[in-house]
């Protein structure tokens, strides 16, 4: 099964959730997500949903210079952030929850033929 | 410097996603791509495959960011323009390139670049020239004060659109810029412009237009002395003469201070005249004929003071015709004794 899908409704907690204790910038956070198995997801994706995430107000924001390299934008999440993660957490258990007694006690499927299979 | 490390190419790809972001505002384009080299690089270095498309790419980044596809009506003349926009922005690219790898050349941009705020004035003052420049063609006037309040008004307004300020969202991008080719456009007609009032002034101080002439005049032609002649037709001396408003008739103006007035007569005589002694002080003016400086006494080098000779100035009549009923002196030749 395509995860990509599911994954774009949960992006914002799975960031959230890998600057819960550390802040990061871009490819690190994408980085730290892959560690986390979740290795469908386009890095553009993790760009676009950490800046979705400040202009929300969740994260905070800062430039770190290199030396020898280009600069680094850093994010880390603040008390609205916080706040968020723990209601989608909580939110995210309950239905997985519901789902996964759902997916344990298989549903009868009828039978449907398809378009040119014969009886 | 710092960018010198980055891959030429993830520097290429950076720039062409904010190229395809470039309906956004520099804002939320810089909100979106700050420390993109960075990420790119980073991935590469990690043996991450590189992304190839710059527009997909971008259009990831924006979905994810909650910004919106493209606007389509933008979308659509993707055709030659477009192209021609891309080539651009990669040929600026380019030359971004180059000027970074030259310390002479990133000098000089970086001081040009230290140099725009005086661009923005200037840019003000040039869009300030072209909203007034249909009046400066046109008058003769001098140029009032309250308009450098305006002139000032337009500088601030340019230097706060160099800074990003006081522009709509939507033409965040644009206006500044075609402010900036408007103003170049406009740079040479209205030094034309300029140089023809400057001119027009010029010609106007110098014909007198516009200046009041001084003294007495009669039909444009200075009068330097007055001779009144009596009923009898024979020369007055020590007449005072007024306007129907009781102004004196002065050939020079008292307040000035003036001990004695230039003119010439019609023969070229060059003439000295001052009031007459019987007039106060210097306040003869209007006291008629003015006396004349005696010319034995001309020095060339040294002005007349009021302590040189004066003699009577040379009338243009030793008498005139006498009015009709005036008492003549001539009772003893009437034709009634022969």
């Amino acid at each position: 099964m395509d995860t990509s899908q599911l994954l774009k409704g949960v992006l914002d907690v799975a960031v959230l959730a890998v600057i819960r204790d550390d802040d990061g910038y871009g490819y690190d956070i994408v980085r730290r997500l892959r560690a986390a198995g979740i290795d469908e997801i386009g890095d553009a994706s993790v760009y676009g949903t950490l800046r979705r995430l400040f202009a929300a107000g969740m994260l905070t924001s800062y430039v770190v210079p290199s030396e020898g390299g280009p600069h680094r934008k850093y994010y880390g999440i603040n008390a609205q952030g916080r706040a968020m993660l723990g209601a989608h957490a909580a939110d995210w258990n309950r239905f997985a929850a519901t789902m996964s007694s759902l997916l344990d006690e298989p549903v009868a499927q009828p039978r449907v033929r398809k378009i040119g299979e014969k009886k | 410097m710092k960018t010198l490390s980055i891959d030429p190419a993830i520097l290429a790809f950076a720039a062409a996603v904010r190229a395809a972001l470039d309906d956004l505002t520099p804002e939320e384009v810089d909100d979106l791509t700050d420390g993109l080299e960075a990420d790119l690089s980073e991935q590469a270095a990690d043996g991450g495959d590189p992304p190839l498309d710059a527009v997909a790419y971008a259009a990831e980044l924006r979905s994810a960011a909650g910004l919106g596809p493209r606007a389509a009506s933008r979308r659509v003349p993707r055709s030659e323009l477009a192209l021609m926009r891309a080539q651009l922005r990669g040929a600026w690219d380019d030359a971004a390139r180059v000027i970074q790898s030259k310390p002479f050349l990133r000098a000089t941009l970086e001081l040009l670049r230290a140099m725009r705020p005086v661009w923005w004035a200037a840019r003000g003052l040039l869009l300030f020239g072209l909203a007034t420049s249909g009046w400066l063609m046109s008058s003769f006037e001098r140029i009032p004060w309250g308009i450098w309040i305006v002139a000032a008004a337009f500088v601030v307004v340019s230097v706060q659109w160099g800074r990003g300020r006081w522009l709509p969202g939507r033409g965040k991008r644009a206006i500044p810029i075609v402010a900036s080719i408007v103003a170049v456009l406009v740079i040479v007609p209205l030094w034309d412009a300029v140089t023809t009032y400057a001119t027009r002034q010029f010609e106007e101080v110098y014909s007198g237009v516009g200046f009041e002439p001084t003294g007495l005049q009669l039909e444009g032609q200075n009068v330097d002395n007055i001779f009144a002649y009596g009923a009898d037709g024979e020369l007055l001396t020590d007449v005072q003469l007024f306007d129907q408003n009781g102004r004196p008739l002065n050939i020079e103006d008292p307040s000035h201070g003036e001990t004695f007035h230039e003119g010439y007569s019609d023969d070229g005589e060059y003439l000295l005249l001052t009031p007459r002694d019987s007039a106060p002080g210097a306040a003869g003016w209007n006291v008629y004929p003015l006396m004349k400086f005696d010319p034995s006494f001309f020095d060339q080098d040294a002005l007349p003071t009021i302590n040189n000779p004066t003699v009577e100035a040379k009338a243009p009549f030793e008498r005139v015709q006498p009015l009709i009923g005036a008492a003549l002196p001539m009772t003893s030749e009437s034709p009634g004794d022969k």
